[in-house]
C-alpha cells in the first residue's frame, strides 16, 4: 500500500514509461503507438458512446450500433419521456442526491472517532465497520427484503419507497474506511492548539479537522456517487412498481417493452450513463487518488 | 487482546438474537401502516398500455361509487417475482387481478384470502363455469371471477378464396386448408406461407398452452381426477398419445406448422400472421384489435375450430379477482371484489370496443355482449366459452406441469424421428412424480 | 486489550511535565495520561457518539439479516402460513440440488476467468499506456470509462452489441477473422462464456490504473540495468516488472476472486442464467428461489454459504499475506 501511495508522490521523475514503450522517437513506432491507442479507446469508450449516439439517432435497427448518430434526431427523447424517462431520471437523482449527503456525513463522523479518538473499544469499532465489508447486498438479499418491509426496532414499511433505497447505503464501511485513513494524517498538534484556543469538540471537529480533510470528501464523494449510481440490487429489492424505478432498473423493463424502441432505451441508458462520466471526468484527481489508496483495503 | 474469531462469534449471536427480537416483535407493523385506508390493487398488464388505462378508469370509477380510495398499479414485466418478493416481505398488495392458472400456486403457499361465495353480493349471477376456475384442489373458492375467455381461429379469408376452400367443419378439411395454404401461393407473390402459426417455445409453456385445444379435441387429457381431490397422470392415455402425435404431424407429416415454430413465441407467432406469414391463427380474442389493422379487417374472419375425434374443447382463461392474504382492509377487499363482478364494474371494465378492455367475456350473466359491443365476433367467443371452455386443471400447482408438457411436445416438432409414444411416456413418468411432489397423486 | 491498560500496567510514577519524546508515552502516569486525553478527545461516550450512526445502520441493515439470513436458513420460510424450524434440510435440499452445484461451478469459472482475464489485460494496457504524456492519461481515461459506467448501461450495450444475427455487432467482428456468426448469450454453449468477455472489458481498466501506479515506483534503475544486462521486454518484464508489483497483484486478484462470488447484475441482466441454466450463478440462483419459487429458506441456506466462503477466502488470503511477509 505505502508503495501505491509512494507513487503518487515521486511519479514524474525519470523515463516517462517503465518499458520505453510509447515514447520511442522512430516515426514508425509512434505511428504503431497511436493505432494502438486507437484501437483501446475504440473497444473501451466506443461502446459507451454509441449510446450516446444511439439516443440521438433516428435509426431503428435493433442490431446496429453506431459512433456517430445515423439520421439525428431527438424523437428518442420525446418518446422516452412520453414511456416516464424522466421520472426514473428524478429517482435516481434524488437517491443519489440524499444518500450520498447522508452517507458523507456518516463517515466523516465515523472515521473523525476512529482516526482521532483513542478510546476502550475502538478496535472493536473498527472491526464491526470492518466485517461490514464481508456483508454486501447480495449476500443479504434475501433477509433484507423483509427487513426493509418492516425495520427491526422501528417498524417501518420501506418497501417500494425511495427511502428504502437510500437508507440502507447510507452507511458504508469503504466510505469509512478511507475516510479513516485520510484522517489519520491530520496532524494531532492542530487540534490540540485548536482546543487550547478553547474551541469544543464540534467546533474543532468542523472548522480544524474538517477542512484539512477536503481531499478525502472529494475521494468518498465520488466513490460515494459511483456506489450509489449504479446501484442495482437494492433498488430491485425494494420497488415493486415502475412509479418507484431507478433508471438502472427501467432500462430492462423498457428492453423487455414490445412497443418500447431500442431508440427509447438508448435514451434512458444515456441518462444513466453521462452523471456518471461527468462525475468522474470533474474528480478525476479524487477518483484516482481513491483508487491508489482504498482499492487495497475495498 | 480478544480474538478476532471471537469476536465475529460474538457479534454472530448478538445479530441472531436481535434478529429473532425483531422477527418477533414487528408483526403488528403494518396494521398501523398509515395508507393502509387505501385499497392497493395490481393487476398483470404493460403499465402505459390501454389495459393500464381502462384500469385506472375503473379505479376511478370503484372509488366514485364505493368511497374507497385505490392505488392501482399494472406491472408485467416479472409480475409473479414481484409478487413472490412482496410475498416474502410480508407485505402483499390488498387485491391482485391476475389469471385463474395462478390461483393454485397462490394459495398453496397461503397468499389468498378463502371466499365464501354466499357472502359475496352478486355472486349468483356469476357463470358457474367461471366460478370453477376460482376453486383450489380442495374444493373452497380462493378468488373471485373476473373475467373470462376462449380462443378461436383467426383466418385469412382472402387466401381462402384465393385457394377456393369453404370453411373447414372437419379436421381433415382443416388440414386440408392450410395444406392449400402451403402449396397453393395463396398470396399469388410465391412467397412461403405456413398454414398456422404456433407459439411452440417452452417458455412460459407456451407450446402446451397454445395447442392445448387441439389436445383436448384430439381426445388427450392431462389427468384422471378421483374426486377426492386426489389425481393420475393420464397423458399416457391413447387417446393423449394420438392427440399428441396429431399436433406434432402439423410440423412433421403436413408441414404445416411454420418453420422454426419450437423456438417462437406470441410475438413472433403474432408477427408471422399479421405479416402474411401465416394462414391461421388460433388465439384469444384480445387481438381482435390489432388484427383489424394488421393484416386488416377486410382479409380476416374469425370461426370456431372444427371438433376434432373428442369433439370440439376450447382452452377456457380468465383472471380472477384475488383477495390477498394480511391485508388490514377486507371489509373494502369484499367491496372491490362485489363491485368488480356488478353490472356496472364488469361494463366499465370491459370499456365498450376499445382496445385493451380488462373484461373480454363478462362474467355476469345479467350483461348482454351486444349491448356493450358493437363487434358481433365477440358473441362468437361468448357462445365458445358457453359451449366448449375449459379452464385447466384444478391441481395444487398447475405450473410444472404445463412445463413439462410443454417439453414434451416442444421435443415432438423439432425432432421428427422421436417416438411420440416413448415421449409421452416419459412425462407421463414426470407427472405422477409431480403430482406425487405436490402431494395429491392418487393410490 | 486497549493502550490505556497497557499503559496503565506499565506506568511508573514520574514528574509530570516535560513533554516526552515519542518514545516515552508510556512511561507517563496513568492519570495524568487521562487527563490529558480527556482534554485532548473530550468525555469517553464522545467517539461512541460519532459512531453512533454508522454503527446503528449497519445494525439494522448488515447485522440483524445476517443474523435473520441464519434463522431463516434453519426454517421453512412461509410468511403467511408461518415458519417451521426444519434443522438442516435447507442446506441439504441446497447442496444437494443440481441446479446449485452448476450454479457454484460456473460461478468459479466466471470468477477465474474473469479474474485472470482482467488482470492478464489490464497489465498489457498498463504497459502500452504508462506515462506522464498528457495523450496517455487521455487515452488511458477513456479506456477508463467502462468501470464508471453503471453495470445496467454496459449490459445494455453488450445485449446489443451481442445480437445473434449476423448484423450484431460482435458477429460482424468475429466475421472479419472468418468466424461464423456465433448466438453468444444465446446459445447455452456460449453464454457463461459471454458474460466472462464483458467482465474482463468491465475489469481491465480497473486493473490498469492500479498497476499504472505501482507501475512508477519501479525502480529505473534495474530496468536499465537488466537492459544492460540484454534482457529483452519479455525478460524485464517477467524479472523486474512482475517482482516489483506482486503487492499490487495479489490485492487485485484476492478482491476480484470475493467479488467474483456474489456476482449478480451482469448475470441477472445479460442472461438471468439462461439459456437453460448455462449461465446460472449462484446470486441470481438464490434470487430465484427466493422472488420466484418461494423457498425462503432455502434461498436463506445459499445466502449463509455465499457468506462463509467470503469469510473463508477473506481470512485464507489475510493468512497467506500475513506469512508472506
Amino acid at each position: 500500500m505505502s508503495r501505491v501511495r509512494r507513487a503518487g508522490v515521486n511519479g514524474g521523475d525519470g523515463l516517462d514509461s517503465a518499458l520505453g514503450l510509447g515514447t520511442s522517437s522512430r516515426p514508425w513506432i509512434r505511428a504503431l503507438n497511436y493505432a494502438v491507442w486507437a484501437i483501446i479507446i475504440v473497444v473501451f469508450a466506443g461502446p459507451l458512446v454509441a449510446v450516446v449516439a444511439g439516443a440521438f439517432s433516428g435509426s431503428r435497427d435493433p442490431s446496429q450500433l453506431s459512433i456517430i448518430p445515423a439520421d439525428p434526431s431527438l424523437a428518442s427523447f420525446s418518446a422516452a419521456f412520453d414511456r416516464g424517462v424522466l421520472r426514473y431520471l428524478a429517482n435516481s437523482l434524488i437517491v443519489v442526491g440524499f444518500g450520498l449527503v447522508f452517507q458523507m456525513i456518516v463517515s466523516v463522523f465515523a472515521a473523525h472517532a476512529l482516526a482521532r479518538k483513542r478510546f476502550r473499544g475502538s478496535a472493536i469499532a473498527m472491526l464491526l465497520v470492518l466485517s461490514t465489508m464481508m456483508l454486501p447486498e447480495e449476500i443479504l438479499a434475501i433477509p433484507l427484503s423483509q427487513v426493509l418491509a418492516d425495520v427491526p426496532f422501528l417498524g417501518f414499511n420501506l418497501i417500494n419507497t425511495l427511502p428504502g433505497m437510500i437508507v440502507p447505503i447510507v452507511a458504508w464501511g469503504f466510505s469509512i474506511l478511507v475516510m479513516t485513513e485520510f484522517m489519520k494524517e491530520v496532524p494531532a498538534e492542530l487540534e490540540e492548539a485548536a482546543k487550547i484556543d478553547g474551541a469544543g469538540e464540534i467546533r474543532t471537529f468542523l472548522f480544524v479537522v474538517l477542512p484539512t480533510c477536503t481531499p478525502a470528501l472529494g475521494v468518498i464523494g465520488v466513490f460515494g456517487f459511483n456506489m450509489i449510481w449504479d446501484q442495482y440490487l437494492l433498488p430491485l429489492l425494494v420497488a415493486s412498481d415502475s412509479s418507484m424505478f431507478t433508471l438502472p432498473l427501467a432500462l430492462r423493463t423498457l428492453r423487455a417493452d414490445p412497443e418500447v424502441g431500442l431508440g427509447v432505451v438508448l435514451v434512458a441508458a444515456t441518462l444513466a450513463l453521462l452523471p456518471a462520466v461527468i462525475a468522474f471526468l470533474c474528480f478525476q484527481r479524487s477518483f484516482m487518488r481513491g483508487l491508489s489508496s482504498g482499492a487495497v483495503k475495498g | 487482546m480478544m480474538k478476532t474469531s471471537e469476536l465475529m462469534a460474538a457479534i454472530a449471536v448478538a445479530a441472531v438474537t436481535l434478529a429473532a427480537c425483531s422477527e418477533g416483535g414487528g408483526d403488528s407493523a403494518e396494521q398501523n401502516d398509515p395508507d393502509s385506508q387505501t385499497l392497493e390493487i395490481w393487476q398483470r398488464k404493460a403499465p402505459g398500455s390501454p389495459s393500464d388505462m381502462i384500469g385506472q378508469d375503473m379505479a376511478d370509477a370503484f372509488t366514485e361509487a364505493t368511497g374507497v380510495e385505490v392505488e392501482f398499479t399494472s406491472v408485467l414485466e416479472d409480475f409473479e417475482t414481484k409478487l413472490q418478493q412482496r410475498a416474502a416481505q410480508g407485505d402483499l398488495p390488498d387485491v391482485v387481478i391476475n389469471d385463474t392458472a395462478q390461483l393454485g400456486n397462490m394459495q398453496s403457499q397461503g397468499l389468498l384470502r378463502q371466499i365464501d361465495p354466499a357472502a359475496i353480493e352478486g355472486s349468483d349471477r356469476v357463470a358457474e363455469r367461471a366460478w370453477d376456475a376460482a376453486k383450489a384442489v380442495d374444493g373452497e373458492y380462493y378468488g373471485v371471477p373476473f373475467t373470462a375467455h376462449t380462443v378461436a381461429l383467426f383466418n385469412r379469408a382472402d387466401w381462402r378464396e384465393n385457394v377456393g376452400a369453404d370453411i373447414p367443419t372437419t379436421w381433415d378439411e382443416l388440414i386440408e386448408l392450410w395444406k392449400a395454404y402451403v402449396d397453393g401461393d395463396p398470396t399469388g407473390t410465391g412467397a412461403d406461407v405456413a398454414g398456422i402459426a404456433v407459439p411452440g417455445t417452452t417458455k412460459r409453456g407456451y407450446i402446451s398452452w397454445n395447442t392445448s385445444t387441439f389436445y383436448w379435441s384430439g381426445g388427450g387429457e392431462y389427468f384422471t381426477e378421483h374426486g377426492d381431490g386426489t389425481f393420475s397422470s393420464a397423458v399416457a392415455t391413447p387417446g393423449s398419445i394420438e392427440a399428441a402425435e396429431w399436433i406434432r404431424n402439423l410440423a412433421c407429416e403436413h408441414d404445416v406448422m411454420q418453420p422454426g415454430a419450437g423456438s417462437q413465441d406470441t410475438t413472433n407467432t403474432k408477427e408471422l400472421f399479421q405479416t402474411d406469414g401465416a394462414g391461421s391463427y388460433l388465439v384469444a380474442p384480445y387481438e381482435l384489435a390489432s388484427f383489424d389493422i394488421d393484416p386488416g379487417a377486410d382479409v380476416v374472419e374469425v370461426f370456431a375450430p372444427p371438433p376434432g375425434p373428442a369433439g370440439l374443447t376450447t382452452l377456457a382463461e380468465g383472471n380472477n379477482v384475488y383477495l390477498m392474504a394480511g391485508s388490514a382492509n377486507e371489509d373494502a377487499q369484499d367491496t372491490f371484489a362485489e363491485w368488480a363482478i356488478s353490472v356496472e364494474g364488469q361494463t366499465v371494465a370491459m370499456a365498450g370496443d376499445e382496445e385493451g378492455g380488462l373484461v373480454r367475456i363478462p362474467v355476469n350473466q345479467d350483461i348482454v355482449m351486444s349491448d356493450v359491443r358493437e363487434d358481433d365476433r365477440w358473441q362468437l367467443f361468448q357462445d365458445l366459452y358457453d359451449e366448449n371452455g375449459r379452464y385447466v386443471p384444478v391441481v395444487p400447482n398447475w405450473a410444472p406441469f404445463l412445463q413439462a408438457s410443454a417439453e414434451t411436445l416442444n421435443a415432438l416438432i423439432s425432432d421428427c424421428s422421436l417416438d411420440a409414444e416413448t415421449a409421452m411416456e416419459q412425462l407421463d413418468e414426470e407427472f405422477t412424480s409431480e403430482l406425487d411432489a405436490q402431494g395429491v397423486l392418487a393410490e | 486489550m486497549t493502550e490505556t491498560t497497557l499503559t496503565a500496567r506499565a506506568g511508573t510514577p514520574e514528574a509530570p511535565g516535560a513533554p516526552g519524546a515519542p518514545g516515552s508515552v508510556g512511561r507517563r502516569t496513568s492519570r495524568a495520561r487521562w487527563m490529558r486525553r480527556a482534554r485532548r478527545h473530550g468525555p469517553v461516550w464522545v467517539p461512541w457518539l460519532f459512531l453512533a450512526p454508522a454503527l446503528i445502520l449497519f445494525l439494522l441493515f448488515k447485522f440483524i439479516p445476517m443474523g435473520q439470513a441464519l434463522v431463516m436458513s434453519f426454517q421453512d420460510v412461509q410468511p403467511f402460513l408461518g415458519n417451521q424450524w426444519v434443522g438442516t434440510a435447507n442446506y441439504e435440499t441446497l447442496v444437494g440440488s443440481p441446479d446449485f452445484q452448476s450454479a457454484v461451478w460456473h460461478t468459479s469459472i466466471l470468477a477465474v476467468g474473469q479474474t485472470a482475464g482482467s488482470m492478464f489485460l489490464g497489465f498489457t494496457l498498463a504497459l502500452l499506456l504508462e506515462g506522464q504524456a498528457k495523450r496517455l492519461w487521455f487515452v488511458r481515461s477513456a479506456a477508463f470509462l467502462p468501470v464508471v459506467a453503471p453495470m445496467a448501461v454496459i449490459a445494455e450495450v453488450w445485449r446489443i452489441m451481442y445480437h445473434p444475427t449476423s448484423d450484431g455487432l460482435a458477429n460482424q467482428i468475429i466475421g472479419w477473422v472468418t468466424l461464423d456468426p456465433s448466438q453468444w448469450i444465446n446459445s447455452p454453449d456460449t453464454s457463461l462464456w459471454s458474460v466472462m468477455i464483458v467482465g474482463i472489458w468491465r475489469g481491465a481498466p480497473y486493473d490498469m490504473i492500479i498497476i499504472v501506479a505501482g507501475l512508477v515506483s519501479v525502480d529505473r534503475s534495474l530496468y536499465e540495468a537488466a537492459a544492460l544486462d540484454g534482457a529483452g521486454i519479455l525478460q524485464r518484464i517477467r524479472y523486474v516488472t512482475i517482482p516489483a508489483l506482486r503487492p499490487v497483484i495479489v490485492i487485485l486478484l484476492t478482491l476480484a476472486a470475493i467479488r467474483g462470488m456474489r456476482v449478480f447484475t451482469e448475470v441477472y441482466l445479460l442472461t438471468n442464467g439462461g439459456p437453460n441454466g448455462s449461465s446460472e450463478v449462484v446470486m441470481t440462483l438464490i434470487y430465484k428461489l427466493g422472488f420466484e419459487r418461494g423457498d425462503l429458506g432455502v434461498a436463506a441456506a445459499g445466502s449463509v454459504v455465499l457468506f462463509v466462503a467470503t469469510v473463508l477466502l477473506t481470512l485464507l488470503v489475510q493468512f497467506a499475506r500475513r506469512r508472506d511477509r
